[in-house]
């Protein structure tokens, strides 16, 4: 712990990426005990309404209460970023870990299943999926299925990880010391990959916010509850930009552009931890 | 180059495309108990009207490809044939129209768009994030890191929805929407051309703008490892001048990883500028499969999917066989 | 005749905690076809010496004070443009790392050729001229001239340092410096590079520094020593008067460690850690290891003096 308060401290990148989103968190919490959610529901309102002080971001062309439409919709999208990015880490670590340690042939197919994989565009995998179920897709099911696809990457910077680890010094020393497999994975590998998992981490959530809001803009999300990506193409699909109701796709875009900013300042600010040589002192 | 490298990333290319079509064929069978394609087609033979003929021969040919009594791989195995023959099928909400050619027209559009915006972002950036690893560039690119940053870490085609609500709504320098003007028929004159350039200048700076700064950041890490390098110091020790050890040793070297990322990278650039085409009502791949999605059209969805892996599997082909030109290491690896 | 001037000089590396002071006052002299081996732990100084001969050192490093002349000309005090010109004209370098000194994915030639090119005031010489050049170059450091066409990664470590070698002499400069040349070789390849670079200096008529560790490579190549010690000189001389009777008692520990070929001696080390430039001890820096170590070395700081005709030794003892 102490340690890692040591590199908030001295890592600029880290602590602006932290301070952003417990901004965000700090502004959702006043909206949510201020605001009643309920208004985020259609016909809560008059429709078309554009900010004023009793509906502080507008009103949308369906009646909603735009401001109880981000209190819901930001921890909707940041939800499915956070369970596809856990789950693809948890996988990728694992295929990364067996095919970097171990080699050989489990190494070759992982390699190339990954390699193939992070080829195919993911979004294009996703709209197959996504337009065949779009009826019943809900957010949970939604970061499922961008999971399937998140855990290529982290796969892919593990094993190269594992693949350097493997041959240093400490490693042999402790296979000498008669260690076996599991105990030099989680003795001696793991504490020195923490920095580039938690990278991995913040990449995997990055990566799926951003493919959950692309399938979104498509019109492939969920159809019921107003998640940020979601409301962006129903802005767009009922021509918000054109008359001009900018308080309908300015919120949800401002609030994702901040959240990747935040996510990316971490993500290099623990880039910096794991690759010492990244720093610069100039 | 050796004939086993160049055989590798040819397998590698077909692995990648059969992937592709096998993943398209599964992946909506894997859905309990339905088809929507039959949902679809009978849906549209209850509706009757002129082509009620037409979808029935349609249905039936389905039916007589992929039909349940069929065993699964026997339906495989026709989609494969299918495919291999860019027989892509039908347009369910334009029938008669086949899909290819709703992808044929479609595809000009989106490869020039994202070719000549990729590789404008890919070289400035490079070159950017390069200089201001340097020490010998002026300080003063060192203040562009931080809007560098910030645009890289937003999706293309949010940033272009934030340039159209400027420059195309409120400041009105540019058409809202679509890849020409709607009354202009198509010419090989110079007015036309300035009205496709007119009209593709913000989807085009939407994705150079957000991807420039992620490829300067990424080959200013590249440039910080590789001046640390002995050749660049002996370089220098050689008296060259500094833009000669900067183009020829640091940048040169650092190019290899930053065209490495490029192949990587290509999905995920593809995928932004679909997005951006949608944004902008910008007349390619991705506006066709917006209007395919909105209409439930499920082979133009298929056959753009088949399309956007075999581009993407092409485009790696091709950076992976120019790839040795760049670097000796692998031209004479296997002689 | 003097070549190259050495006077004063002190770097040092500017960092958060305060200036470390990486060569402290050094001054020495070096004459025409001399060879001069310079030695010391890693952190003493040597390489940071180097890299400030040739004016290269990056911030936060610092040359404060000092002058380096070369003839009459204070490298110091040039421009950079003059400076990049005296680089490898007049003063060459043979790098470290030979693995990684020449650019991957350039040809030898075209290597070779830079250095030439962009030296080759008012184009005195035309391309096939320059490649003419080249052939002899390679030929003269004992490589074949088809090494010309070949990129690096297709030669062997031993070959690159000649080809490195090659370069340090392609202009003839009057002096050399060798930063551990062969220190990645194994040991039959280093004897070959080194009589390489002997007889290719000696042909030019160049003067040499030869910086490096290994006491027993410097005994059969040079023909004075310099012996450095936390930043400073602390010792120099002719090779065959120091290893007779080594004068500082740093110097005689270094040549105490080496293997004998007669002797059936146990391997000594010197004990102790080298000190924080940072901070260095007060006095005489290397009292903390000294074996010989008296009261007044903890508080006064010795200074390089001539105690014997051509014999300079920093140290308390004289």
């Amino acid at each position: 712990m102490d340690n890692v308060l040591y590199h908030i401290r001295r890592n600029g990148m880290l602590t602006a990426g932290f301070v952003a989103l417990f901004l965000m968190i700090a502004l959702w919490f006043i909206g949510y005990m201020t605001v009643d959610v309920k208004q985020a529901a259609p016909l809560s309102a008059r429709p078309d309404l554009p900010p004023s002080r009793e509906f502080l971001l507008g009103t949308d062309s369906a009646g909603r209460n735009m401001l109880a439409v981000m209190v819901i919709g930001a921890p909707a999208t940041l939800q499915i970023g956070l369970i596809a990015g856990a789950l693809g880490t948890i996988v990728g670590t694992i295929l990364g870990f067996t095919a970097g340690y171990f080699g050989g042939i489990v190494d070759s197919v992982i390699r190339s299943i990954a390699d193939v994989g992070l080829t195919v565009p993911a979004l294009a995998v996703l709209v197959v999926i996504a337009s065949v179920i779009t009826t019943t897709l809900s957010p949970e099911i939604l970061a499922l299925i961008i999971a399937g696809l998140a855990w290529m990457f982290p796969t892919r910077t593990i094993r190269s990880q594992v693949l350097t680890m493997r041959e240093r010094a400490y490693v042999e020393v402790a296979r000498l010391n008669g260690l076996n497999n599991l105990e030099i994975i989680f003795k001696e590998l793991m504490p020195n990959l923490l920095p580039y998992l938690a990278a991995s981490f913040v990449g995997a959530v990055s990566a799926a916010v951003l493919a959950a809001i692309g399938l979104e803009a498509l019109g492939l999300g969920p159809q019921s509850e107003p998640t940020l990506g979601m409301t962006i193409y129903w802005a767009r699909y009922y021509n918000g930009l054109p008359r001009g109701m900018w308080w309908w796709w300015a919120p949800p875009l401002l609030i994702i552009i901040m959240l990747f900013i935040a996510l990316f300042m971490i993500s290099a600010g623990l880039d910096e931890i794991a690759n010492p040589r990244a720093r610069r002192t100039t | 180059m050796s004939i086993r490298y160049v055989l590798g990333r040819l397998l590698f290319f077909f692995v990648v495309v059969w992937a592709g079509i096998t993943l398209i064929f599964f992946l909506p069978r894997l859905a309990p108990g339905r088809d929507p394609v039959r949902e679809r087609l009978g849906m549209m033979a209850a509706m009757g009207g002129m082509n009620a003929e037409n979808v029935e021969r349609l249905a039936q040919a389905y039916e007589a490809k992929f039909g349940l009594d069929l065993p699964l791989w026997q339906q495989y195995l026709n989609y494969m044939s299918d495919i291999a023959r860019f027989n892509l099928g039908y347009s369910l909400a334009k029938f008669p129209t086949r899909v290819i050619d709703i992808i044929g027209p479609a595809l000009p559009w989106t490869i020039s768009l994202l070719t000549v915006a990729t590789v404008l972002a890919f070289l400035l950036g490079s070159l950017l994030g390069g200089l201001i690893a340097w020490d010998g560039a002026p300080p003063i690119l060192r203040f562009l890191l931080p809007p560098l940053f910030t645009f890289s870490a937003i999706p293309y085609y949010l940033l272009g929805l934030i340039l159209i609500y400027l420059f195309a709504f409120k400041l009105k320098w540019f058409p809202l929407t679509g890849g020409s003007q709607i009354l202009t028929m198509p010419s090989v004159s110079f007015s036309y051309l300035l009205e496709l350039i007119y009209h593709s200048i913000l989807p085009a700076l939407s994705i150079v703008l957000a991807s420039i700064g992620f490829w300067a950041l990424s080959m200013r890490g590249m440039m910080i490892t590789v001046e640390g390098e002995d050749y660049v110091t002996l370089a220098e020790a050689k008296g060259l001048p500094s833009g000669r050890v900067f183009l020829w040793y640091a940048m040169r070297n650092a190019l290899l990883p930053q065209t490495t990322a490029l192949a990587l990278s290509l999905g995920t650039i593809l995928s932004g500028s679909l997005l951006v085409e949608i944004m902008f009502g910008y007349p390619g791949i991705g506006s066709a499969l917006f209007i395919a999605i909105t209409g439930f059209d499920y082979f133009v969805i298929y056959g753009i999917v088949f399309m956007i892996v075999v581009t993407i599997a092409l485009a790696t082909l091709i950076l992976d066989l120019i790839y040795p030109l760049l670097d000796p290491r692998i031209r004479y690896q296997e002689n | 005749m003097t070549v190259l001037r050495v006077e004063n000089l002190r770097v040092h590396y500017h960092t958060k905690d305060g200036p470390v002071r990486a060569v402290e006052n050094v001054s020495f002299a070096l004459q025409r076809g001399e060879r001069l081996g310079l030695v010391g732990e890693s952190g003493s100084g040597k390489s940071t010496m180097v890299l400030s001969l040739l004016r290269m050192l990056k911030p936060p490093a610092r040359i404060e004070s000092g002058r380096v002349l070369l003839g009459d000309i204070d490298l110091l005090a040039l421009t950079d443009a003059q400076m990049r010109a005296a680089r490898f004209s007049q003063i060459a370098l043979i790098p470290q790392g030979a693995m990684n000194s020449l650019n991957p994915v350039m040809r030898i030639k075209t290597q070779l050729m830079d250095t030439i090119r962009y030296h080759n005031r008012n184009n005195r010489l035309d391309q096939s001229e320059i490649m003419a050049h080249i052939h002899e170059l390679l030929e003269a450091v004992g490589l074949d001239r088809s090494v010309a066409n070949m990129y690096p990664h297709e030669l062997s470590g031993g070959m690159k340092q000649r080809v490195c070698i090659a370069m340090g002499i392609s202009l003839q400069p009057q002096v050399i410096l060798a930063d551990e040349p062969t220190s990645a070789l194994d040991v039959v390849v280093q004897r070959q590079v080194m009589e390489t670079l002997g007889q290719a200096q000696e042909e030019i008529g160049a003067s040499l520094i030869l910086v490096g560790h290994d006491m027993g490579l410097m005994a059969q190549f040079v023909n004075t020593i310099g012996v450095m010690y936390a930043g400073k000189l602390v010792e120099i001389g002719p090779v065959d008067a120091i290893f007779e009777e080594p004068l500082h008692p740093y110097t005689r520990l270094l040549i105490a460690s080496l293997p004998s070929l007669e002797g059936k001696r146990i391997f000594r080390g010197i004990p102790g850690i080298t000190p924080s430039l940072l901070t260095p001890p007060p006095g005489c820096a290397f009292h903390p290891r000294c074996p010989q170590v008296m009261e007044h070395c903890k508080a006064e700081a010795p200074v390089l003096q001539e105690v014997r005709p051509g014999r300079w030794v920093s140290c308390l003892l004289y």
